[in-house]
């Protein structure tokens, strides 16, 4: 049943690219109501395929504004349609980002290796001498190489 | 046992009556239906690992250590995957972050798609840090493990390269009319998407201490470490992944560069079959040393980022650059083209950027030239970045006409985040009208073509600024200079 299982998952992640095909090579012939109904069943099958991480943010988004234009025929409509899309993934990145940094100022090994990194740096920057006739900036590396591994070992 | 037979036979039926349309188009590389089946429900293993020498040398490919847990799901086909990079690779991001890339793997095939993200470049505190009103590089803060599914504006500029969906031809859908574009094999194919977060186009190997020029902060330190997240990467997919039968080097803007500079050890340590390159926007100019910046404009550029991304050191990227290409001259970074050409005959290999780039251009020379920087308005600045810009096309041009396997590219503009990368958002509008060619055209060339590569240039933008208003381009133009 399990394999089964991962051919059916398989074959509809496969099936959603020709419904998304489908749907724009019919959409100008349907009635605005149908075309509405099934850009909006588009785009609830567009979340699930974000949700299993079968498409990517690149792919979503231009496929959200191509419902858009396909859906809103006022110009002006449009393009108001269009702006609120921006501004939600102007949104969306904002926050993305911040919690990005959130991560990185709560991980205890990254920041562990920062402060080891700094001050190894003006340590190795202050040496008159390096030792084993490596040139500064490879046993900068080295060192640092060595400090990244020992911090996330830990 | 004979339970397993009888489950996977009725799979099989059901599995070929789905499929009942005969597998088109099958390559070198590809699966048959059975394999594909197969494959769903026992993935295929690596089958060209690393070898022992190649975990030697100045720049080895070096795997995570037994045990380490990189997030890799051999089963789960056509779902982005995040593979993390351990320490010990040596793989990690300007800031000092974990390293990272992303898979979209494929049941039907072993051929692969190498994608390498664009997104400038760095030298100093100011570009490095992403100082607003200097050009940088792209995440100085790292790369987020949720990177491919974040929605931003910056993923609007994803590549057809980069997906399964075609929607390279939603605009003649969206207009009612019929399919024009071919779709783009590649699209099937495994692939592998390297962020960018290290400001050297993916070759540099050296750890910056930058200065803050205001004197506010403590200096950044800035590790310039593509060179060694690419070995890291190739280790993993060499220690994971069956062999490519087909594989295609490719990205735009730092990513084509960074495509450029990798493919002779990419080529030779992954060892497929069949190999392709197409850079896209990411080109490196002739500056001869010693040249004059009259004669090759890029030379600025150059003794900037040889110094500052490690370029020269002794065992270093160029050095080693070297040994995979005998005839590259490292006194000149532009004799990668003939070298790759040569020390390649068979491979497929392509060059592509628009003449109109205010991008890529920008970068190579704003900043090294008092006159542009200092340029009254930004017509004169345009005007004389674009002078500097076709010295230097002109003369790549040239070297491309005289291989037979490295063909070139040069469309004039599109209305398109600076006219700068043909392969992002969509393939539309790098057509050379006088020629009747669609950028299409020079990609199947590439990938497909016999003989010569194509080589083609457009010689005048009045067409292409004639077409109407493409309203997904401006979408895509306001999001980005928004400063996203």
């Amino acid at each position: 049943m399990a394999d089964s299982a991962v051919v059916r998952e398989y074959r509809e992640r496969e099936r959603f690219g020709d419904d998304v095909h489908d749907f724009f090579a019919r959409a100008r012939s349907l009635d605005p109501v149908a075309r509405q109904r099934q850009a909006d069943t588009l785009r609830e099958e567009l979340r699930q395929r974000e949700a299993d991480r079968s498409i990517s943010a690149g792919e979503s988004m231009n496929l959200q504004i191509a419902l858009v234009r396909v859906t809103v025929d006022d110009p002006q409509e449009q393009a108001d349609a269009l702006n609120a899309l921006g501004e939600q993934f102007r949104a969306q990145a904002d926050q993305a980002n911040q919690a990005w940094l959130q991560q990185l100022a709560a991980d205890a090994q990254f920041q562990r290796y920062k402060q080891d990194e700094r001050r190894i740096v003006e340590a190795v920057m202050a040496m008159p001498v390096i030792p084993g006739g490596m040139s500064r900036d490879a046993y900068l590396r080295e060192q640092l190489q060595q400090a990244r591994e020992a911090a996330y070992r830990r | 046992m004979s339970l397993r037979r009888t489950s996977l036979a009725a799979l099989l039926g059901g599995f070929l009556l789905c499929n009942a349309a005969p597998v088109l188009h099958a390559e070198e590389g590809d699966y048959t239906p059975l394999q594909v089946l197969l494959n769903l429900i026992s993935p295929p293993k690596a089958d060209h690992p690393v070898t022992p020498d190649q975990r030697l040398g100045p720049y080895p490919l070096l795997s995570n250590p037994a045990g380490f847990a990189d997030g890799f799901k051999p089963g789960a086909f056509d779902q982005w995957q995040t593979i993390q990079l351990a320490p010990e690779t040596g793989a990690i991001c300007g800031n000092g972050s974990p390293y990272k890339f992303f898979l979209l793997r494929s049941a039907q095939t072993t051929n692969t798609v190498v994608y390498m993200e664009g997104g400038g470049a760095c030298w100093d505190y100011g570009s490095c840090t992403g100082q607003s009103g200097i050009r940088g590089a792209r995440n100085p803060n790292g790369i987020p493990d949720n990177y491919m599914t974040i929605n931003n504006p910056g993923a609007l500029l994803v590549s057809p390269f980069v997906g399964r969906l075609n929607l390279l031809d939603l605009v003649n859908l969206l207009n009612g009319e019929s399919p024009q574009l071919q779709p783009l094999k590649t699209q099937q194919w495994n692939i592998v998407y390297a962020p960018y977060c290290t400001g050297d186009i993916y070759s540099g190997d050296r750890v910056a201490v930058y200065p803050d020029p205001s004197g506010q902060h403590e200096p950044l330190i800035w590790h310039h470490n593509g060179l060694r997240n690419e070995r890291a990467m190739l280790a993993w997919l060499k220690d994971h992944l069956p062999r490519p039968g087909q594989m295609l080097s490719t990205g735009c803007s730092a990513g084509g560069t960074g495509s450029l500079t990798n493919y002779a050890a990419r080529r030779k340590d992954m060892g497929s079959p069949r190999s392709f390159l197409l850079d896209d926007s990411g080109p490196i100019f002739s500056a001869p040393a010693g040249g004059s910046s009259t004669e090759y404009p890029s030379a600025p550029l150059f003794a900037q980022i040889r110094q500052a991304w490690g370029l020269d050191a002794a065992n270093g990227p160029l050095n080693t650059l070297q040994h995979y290409l005998p005839t590259f001259d490292r006194s000149d970074m532009g004799s990668i083209y003939p070298a790759l050409s040569a020390e390649f005959p068979n491979d497929r290999l392509g060059h592509t950027h628009f003449w109109q780039d205010l991008n890529y251009s920008s970068y190579s020379y704003e900043r090294f030239y008092p006159e542009i920087a200092n340029a009254p308005d930004e017509a004169t600045k345009e005007r004389l970045i674009h002078q500097l810009w076709a010295i230097d096309t002109s003369r790549l041009r040239q070297t491309t006409d005289g291989l037979n396997n490295f063909g070139g590219y040069f469309p004039q503009y599109r209305s398109l985040n600076e006219s700068h990368c043909t392969t992002i958002v969509d393939l539309r509008n790098g057509d050379i009208q006088d020629q009747h060619l669609e950028l299409i055209d020079f990609i199947n060339n590439v990938l497909d073509g016999q003989g010569r590569v194509l080589h083609a240039s457009e010689a005048s933008d009045a067409a292409d600024r004639a077409k109407p208003v493409n309203p997904l381009y401006v979408l895509v133009n306001q999001l980005l200079s928004n400063g996203l």
